[in-house]
């Protein structure tokens, strides 16, 4: 942290850290495990935490796209699911699963129970946090593993690794992007914005905050404060005092938020594809309404409900097709740095 | 004497990589001696070290506890030459690997390299001064500065210490007999030199001050070298490159041509998990391709690109507002008051040109969609929500040709200064007593302005329209055209 921050700002991050940590405490108590393999932990291995709420036909592609890039175990937390999501994850030898009927909203939008678990289980690991609906992608994701990635972060002297989310679409009505449970939803939902986004920087917490693709322009065109931020941190080598002080945009001590450089030069940075467009959005958006377990009491979904009643066709003429990481990085939404 | 080839290998982190490489130098008939950093754990060191120890040829060194930086590392080494030598009587040379090194030709072939030149050392030296070797931090202090505290873990104090001593202008006396030299760790010393630093007469003052030097492992011997050796070939036969911030590049699967290309005998530093890498040099490497600088110039782009970046992005890993460069990837063209010139020049130029770009009722882009380049929306919410962000991601986007827009004078409250500060904003500003062109003429004309627009009276344009508008075209060439406000 730069001495140059006001004491009284220090102080502030410092309570409020500190506060964190014992929400997270005290959710972690209250999380009750149906699966804990995490004696089987590999000592170097990369792990995934994420938290879910009926996901069962995504989980399939979920799974085998995080395995693939080198995951080695799954600490999922279920949000009370009754599709057969934590049957189903319960089954699975490198996934661990706790479950919690509690509320998703009051558990800090489920970073309570997110940080609880990784101070539990992830000390010393470094650990993707990320949801069932987004897939990580880092630089030369085509021919290294994700622990090829972590051990050079390592050897940087780097402890957190950024990425942008990106919103992928169809061509055509959402509703009509079906996508078989267990498919990979690029198969259906393949395009995204190449180059709209705004990108500015919290002189507070020390990370940016990165707005823009397709749902700012679609859905927040006339309320762009409001749309939703896609700058994420979701790779940190986990270590004490350390949590994620919203979703995983930011996290304090604020340090780690320092993923990017400001002289110039490229940090190197991932992507996480976001696969939220595809056929079934519409009842998920109408659910969430009825829960309002979600942000800003889910004007996000009152957008989503509406556009998508009308049959919206989120495509333009410049959307891209997913081509891989390379065309992420040539497009400048992600960067290998200074791995060769 | 043609002699045997004995390798020192120092292994610290994990070791299976280490000693697969012990395994494949001893299987080859080479006489290896393994030093184990004392600092990796006893449950983990302990299995390993019995294994190889059991190996013909194969002689562990008593370990040390090494830190980066410090004397340790050259100490070790000494000890592991001395082990090897006074063991092995049929060694001729001796070649310093690390366990994360990978011998890129067959074991052979590089004993046969180093057994041909029987008086010769491979060690990279270059005296000090001659050109910069090291990547940033301290070239010739480190001869002559103390340092007490360590570079990793007491980093402030560190570079405390520093400023201090030059500050003062406190500097150590270097001892008589050397002149400093710098050069990568690896090296392949023949028995005599190597022999003759260890039993050096003047040993015992050489490595007390060698001790107090920074990163002794790349001066001492390179510096020591020079009063033992016959001949001296100046280049490590270990393909090694350090990244701008002093750390090592790790080579991965996806590099194995690149490596086999180096031209090389050994590479380092090789990532544990890079199976395909250790397949396929522990294996059957086959015959070396002609060397190339492949691997270097990936190694210097990927170096230049987080120094410096991508001019005009603005990403997850560059928010470059501490760069002092300017904001956009490349010149653009601003045409203000001059819309049917503009056009018919544009078109004959081959530019990409927008309509008004700012203008309050929506972005008016080339083509005239609801989204422009990098699927900007028209509508107006969104540009005036980050007016600078909209036309970097404009610029970005439409890089590989070059764009230029319209303006009104009356659009341009926002926009004015951000134009003003970009130095890639070149064009062509008509001044015809029009709303707005007072604000726009205080932005474009404020001390910190960095834009090559020309700002010209109606009357001396329309003297000849051609001139002013060729000019303007000019400057939107690829160079930059100075920075300073017109």
């Amino acid at each position: 942290m730069s001495f140059a921050t006001p004491l009284f700002t220090r102080l502030r991050l410092r309570l409020r850290r500190e506060r964190l940590l014992a929400r997270a405490r005290r959710a972690y108590r209250g999380l009750s495990p149906l699966a804990d393999r995490t004696g089987t932990i590999a000592p170097d291995a990369v792990v995934l935490c994420a938290t879910i709420r009926n996901e069962a036909a995504r989980l399939g592609h979920f799974l085998a796209h995080h395995r693939r890039i080198g995951i080695g175990h799954f600490l999922i937390i279920d949000n009370a699911s009754d599709d057969g999501s934590a049957e189903a994850l319960m089954a699975e030898p490198d996934v661990s699963v706790w479950s919690t009927r509690a509320s998703y909203r009051r558990a800090g939008f489920g970073m309570d129970w997110v940080n609880g678990l990784l101070h539990a289980h992830a000390r010393g690991r470094w650990v993707l946090t990320v949801d069932a609906d987004e897939a990580f992608v880092h630089p030369h994701a085509d021919t290294r593993p994700i622990g090829a990635l972590t051990d050079w972060l390592e050897g940087q002297g780097l402890r957190a690794f950024g990425a942008m989310l990106i919103d992928l679409y169809p061509r055509g009505p959402v509703e009509g992007a079906v996508c078989p449970p267990g498919a990979d939803p690029l198969t259906v939902a393949p395009w995204f914005d190449p180059g709209n986004y705004t990108i500015r920087r919290n002189a507070t917490h020390g990370n940016l905050w990165i707005q823009g693709g397709v749902r700012a322009r679609v859905f927040f065109a006339d309320a762009p404060a409001r749309a939703p931020a896609l700058n994420k941190i979701p790779l940190v080598r986990w270590g004490r005092g350390m949590v994620y002080a919203s979703s995983t945009h930011m996290l304090l001590p604020r340090g780690l938020n320092s993923v990017y450089d400001r002289a110039g030069g490229e940090f190197a940075s991932g992507a996480l594809l976001h696969s939220k467009f595809i056929a079934g959005l519409a009842g998920k958006a109408a659910e969430e309404l009825r829960r309002r377990e979600h942000h800003a009491a889910s004007r996000e979904y009152r957008a989503y409900a509406a556009g998508l009643a009308a049959g919206v066709d989120l495509w333009c003429p410049q959307s891209v097709r997913y081509e891989g990481w390379r065309q992420l990085e040539a497009l400048g939404l992600m960067s290998a740095g200074n791995w060769a | 004497m043609r002699g045997r080839l004995g390798v020192i290998v120092l292994c610290h982190g994990r070791l299976t990589r280490a000693a697969a490489l012990v395994r494949h130098f001893a299987r080859a008939g080479v006489r290896v001696a393994v030093h184990v950093d004392a600092a990796v754990p006893e449950d983990h060191a302990g299995p390993v070290i019995a294994a190889l120890a059991a190996l013909e040829g194969v002689v562990l060194v008593p370990r040390h506890a090494c830190s980066w930086g410090g004397w340790s590392i050259v100490a070790a080494t000494e000890a592991a030459a001395r082990v090897l030598l006074g063991r092995f009587p049929d060694v001729g040379h001796v070649l310093l690997c690390s366990g994360a090194c990978l011998p890129l030709r067959p074991v052979a072939e590089i004993a046969a390299h180093f057994a041909a030149l029987p008086d010769t050392d491979h060690i990279e030296t270059h005296p000090l001064g001659a050109t910069r070797w090291t990547k940033g931090g301290l070239e010739a202090e480190r001869f002559t500065l103390r340092f007490p505290f360590a570079f990793r873990g007491q980093r402030r104090l560190f570079d405390a210490a520093v400023a201090v001593q030059r500050r003062l202008g406190l500097a150590r006396r270097l001892p008589e007999g050397i002149a400093p030299h710098l050069g990568a760790q690896w090296w392949c010393l023949t028995r005599a030199t190597l022999a003759g630093i260890l039993d050096d007469p003047e040993g015992a003052r050489l490595r007390r001050y060698f001790r107090g030097v920074w990163i002794p492992d790349e001066a001492y011997f390179q510096t020591l070298v020079h009063r033992h050796a016959r001949e001296i070939l100046p280049r490590s036969p270990t393909f090694a490159r350090f990244d701008a911030s002093g750390r090592p590049h790790v080579f991965h699967d996806d590099q194995a041509d690149l490596l086999a290309a180096t031209g090389a005998l050994l590479a380092r530093k090789i990532w544990p998990g890079a199976e395909g890498l250790y397949e396929r040099f522990l294996g059957d490497p086959g015959p070396a391709p002609p060397a190339d600088g492949r691997l270097d110039a990936l190694l210097a782009a990927a170096d230049l690109r987080r120094a410096e970046g991508r001019a005009g992005l603005a990403a997850p890993g560059r928010f470059a507002d501490r760069s002092g460069r300017a904001p956009t990837a490349r010149p653009y063209g601003v045409f203000c008051g001059l819309d049917a010139e503009a056009r018919r020049a544009a078109a004959a130029a081959g530019l990409v040109l927008h309509g008004h770009l700012f203008d309050p009722a929506g972005a008016a882009f080339a083509g005239g969609g609801m989204t422009g380049p990098g699927a900007l929306p028209a509508a107006p919410f969104w540009r005036d929500y980050a007016p600078a962000d909209f036309l970097r991601n404009l610029i970005w986007a439409g890089r590989e040709g070059t764009q230029a827009f319209l303006l009104r004078a009356a659009d341009t409250g926002a926009i004015g200064p951000i134009l003003a500060r970009d130095a890639n904003a070149r064009g062509l500003v008509v001044l015809r007593g029009l709303p707005g062109e007072e604000a726009l003429c205080a932005a474009l004309r404020a001390p910190e302005a960095r834009h090559a627009i020309a700002l010209i009276e109606a009357r001396a344009f329309d003297a000849d329209p051609a001139r002013h508008i060729g000019a303007a075209l000019a400057a939107l060439g690829p160079e930059p055209a100075g920075g300073g406000a017109r």
